[in-house]
């Protein structure tokens, strides 16, 4: 649809990553019109990114036009660098300036949060199951039926099987299961077509290349499905290389008018609309609205609550890697597959709470043989001997990646950098993170866990982070959630269930910063399942008028 | 339960994605390795190491990754020409590089009064014992040089063809219509 400075958009949404990208369809789809406002700019599959081929081959153009890593990868070579401060702990604050965030660059992993999950949001699991449904068959989510408790089953394409090493650590798991202990191990779930399914997608041709970006769009990402299907629609104006500077209030300062934008020519423009919906990231997002402090609200908009930027969480972890010989006759021959991790220690402490921690893990598993992108690449010496090392440690191993919920608390949160600004000049955003004896409690025990498996499983474990301590944890720097959480207190939460402001009524939140508890699960199904539901929401909010 | 992605969507999906989509699957058929002509990295010409440099760094590898009954070393892989169009664009890693080789040159002529390429194998298997010790926490200049070269090298290797054929035996990065997994029942009990 033609945009013109005369429009007044019913939505605009800021970043097109899973969240914003999901409720540009949802959305236009009803008939609303629709802004889509992304930083970045489009990115061709196949051509923009592409990891395929022999890397001799391509290792000079590679080199030549400027990249540093020699396999085409969306996040090494469009990732942001020096856009924020951190501050504590080494946290990290991933951000892909491109048409579909960073959904081009995730895994695809795509689990549901379970009912237990929920207990501490204001909507149970089964107000999302509806959600998480029509999510899943959109994207087409792969998967077993595996009929657990607290990580329900969803609408399945059909399993990708898993590899030797994984198979081998289900046998540890199942040794132990066998003695008592409280654990599943089960295949991943990811978001990619494995049979040919209405959607038409390509289905995944298990080459590996996932993360670094799938040159055939078999992965679901906001570029290749939802968008296109909300711009079929007619009614969505897409704003790429387009910044948001501003959010603007209308004159009696307690509903937003638009936004003021700069575009990649460097022009600045407005975008006028009834409602707006901040997607831009757990980071980003707070980090606007902080920006925007204004007569009404001071401490930035709809901040009220002073909960704008705490409660901020994500994943750590650590990787724990096990050696079985009786590996060494198998044939390596293609362990590509669905890119590394096929398998998923799961159900730990969901009921029985673990004594020494609070929160949950997982452990993603993988194994196999990816000469590109070894798993085990510390192996010391030269000569024949470590030649022999190298291959035999990567045809039989199996690693165990723990992925664990940080514990929220006053010590992790985001603000404003008072003396560092981008080029549009705005602060920066400030990450902070201090681990805690919680954080570390937990990793003991995820390295104590996997040890054991490893061994039930007739392996020997042959990298293991030993003695914990804050300096090896790694944080997950792309799962951050909780900065403008939901709740049902305006005093202690910045959104209301519907992930709308309780300050401003016409202000929306799409991304994975609404969480109001987090678990173990990968993020990104959760939030899209969330902003469809905000949009549904939204939709039925127009109906009644209440934007008018 | 509504199934939201209801019928139209799936032909406008079809119609969105479908056209680019034949174009992008034949686009990856023609990424095969197998289809891509190979590489003669044997003729190669170093454009930034000296010849001289660039046999030394040929042998240095050769010592880390030899070829050997199980399959390719450094050198038939095409290592050194991968360390040198890398080094040829990296500017900022080439003076450590001109400066390991010359500690390399001037550890051949204190202990063997020649150059590394001039001694013998026995000796050079002397030179790269001591470059290799302390590798977990290397201190000298020659120490700290080989953990580069080593970390090169294997990067190189793995990311060659021969290598990643006839050592690794990896048959992946190619088109399949179903994942195998594992198939082995004896790793399913």
């Amino acid at each position: 649809m033609p945009a013109s400075r005369k429009t007044t958009f019913d939505v605009c949404i800021i970043g097109s990553g899973p969240g914003g990208g999901i409720a540009a369809y949802v959305l236009a789809k009803s008939g609303l019109k629709v802004a889509l406002v992304e930083a970045g700019p489009r990115l061709r599959a196949g051509v923009d990114y592409n990891a395929h081929g022999s890397v001799y081959a391509n290792l000079e153009k590679r080199l030549q036009s400027g990249h540093r890593q020699p396999v085409s990868s969306v996040w090494n070579d469009y990732a942001e660098r020096n856009h924020f401060t951190p501050v504590g702990d080494r946290p990290g604050h991933g951000l892909l300036k491109a048409l579909g965030g960073r959904s081009l660059c995730w895994a695809g992993h795509s689990l549901r949060f379970g009912p237990l999950d929920f207990r501490h949001w204001p909507i149970s699991y089964d107000e999302v199951a509806p959600y998480y449904s029509r999510a899943e068959q959109l994207m087409a989510v792969y998967g077993n039926k595996d009929g657990l408790s607290n990580m329900p089953d969803g609408e399945f394409q059909k399993p990708v099987a898993m590899r030797c090493g994984e198979q081998l650590l289900k046998r540890g798991v199942e040794r132990l299961k066998a003695r008592g202990l409280r654990m599943e191990f089960v295949g991943q779930r990811k978001a990619m077509p494995t049979e040919s399914w209405p959607g038409q997608r390509a289905v995944c041709h298990y080459c590996g290349h996932c993360m670094q970006g799938c040159e055939v769009d078999a992965k679901y990402t906001s570029a290749n499905t939802p968008i296109p299907l909300a711009l079929r629609t007619g009614n969505l104006a897409l704003f790429t290389e387009s910044t948001m500077t501003r959010i603007l209030m209308d004159a009696n300062g307690h509903r937003v008018s638009g936004i003021e934008y700069t575009n990649g020519r460097g022009a600045v423009d407005k975008i006028a609309c009834k409602v707006l919906v901040l997607a831009c990231n757990s980071i980003e997002t707070p980090r606007h609205l902080l920006i925007n402090r204004t007569r009404e609200f001071p401490n930035g908009i709809a901040n009220t609550s002073g909960h704008v930027g705490r409660n901020l969480t994500s994943h750590f972890g650590l990787t724990v890697a096990g050696f079985f010989p009786e590996l060494r006759a198998r044939d390596a021959s293609n362990d590509d597959g669905t890119d590394y991790y096929h398998g998923l220690l799961t159900a730990l402490s969901w009921d029985n709470p673990n004594p020494h921690f609070e929160g949950t893990y997982q452990v993603q598993c993988g194994s196999g043989l990816h000469p590109r992108r070894l798993a085990i690449d510390s192996v010391p010496g030269y000569g024949s001997g470590f030649k022999r090392r190298l291959r035999e440690l990567n045809v039989c191993h199996a690693s165990m990646n723990m992925q664990g919920a940080l514990l929220s608390s006053a010590k992790k949160y985001v603000d404003l950098d008072p003396d560092k600004k981008d080029r549009f000049g705005l602060p920066f955003p400030r990450v902070h993170l201090h681990y805690e004896a919680n954080d570390i409690a937990m990793a003991e025990d995820m390295i104590q866990t996997c040890e054991q498996i490893i061994r039930a499983a007739g392996g020997e474990v042959i990298s293991t982070p030993g003695a914990v301590s804050a300096a090896k944890l790694q944080i997950d720097y792309n799962h951050w959630v909780g900065t403008v959480r939901m709740g049902r207190d305006p005093k202690t939460s910045v959104l209301n269930p519907d992930c709308q402001s309780h300050d401003i009524p016409n202000l929306f939140v799409g991304d994975a910063s609404v969480f109001a508890a987090y678990a173990e699960k990968n993020p990104t199904l959760t939030n899209i399942a969330l902003s469809w539901r905000m949009s549904e929401h939204l939709i039925e909010k127009f109906r009644r008028g209440e934007f008018s | 339960m509504k199934r939201d992605f209801d019928a139209l969507d799936r032909r406008e999906l079809f119609r969105v994605l479908g056209a680019g989509l034949a174009a992008r699957q034949a686009s990856a058929q023609h990424h095969q390795p197998g289809s891509a002509s190979p590489l003669d990295t044997a003729s190669y010409q170093p454009r930034f190491f000296s010849p001289r440099q660039y046999q030394t760094v040929d042998r240095l590898c050769e010592l880390i990754i030899p070829a050997d009954d199980m399959g390719p070393g450094a050198h038939q892989a095409g290592v050194p020409f991968y360390i040198d169009t890398v080094l040829h664009y990296t500017a900022a890693d080439q003076p450590s590089w001109l400066q390991g080789l010359a500690d390399v040159e001037r550890a051949a002529a204190a202990r063997f009064g020649r150059v590394f390429l001039e001694c013998t194998a026995t000796e050079q298997d002397q030179l790269i014992a001591i470059m290799a010790t302390n590798e977990g926490k290397p201190e000298t200049d020659l120490e700290k040089f080989f953990v580069r070269l080593k970390a090169l090298t294997i990067e190189a290797y793995c990311f060659s063809e021969p290598a990643r054929r006839d050592y690794f035996g990896y048959r992946g990065d190619t088109i399949l219509a179903e994942f195998p997994g594992c198939t082995h029942p004896e790793h399913q009990r």
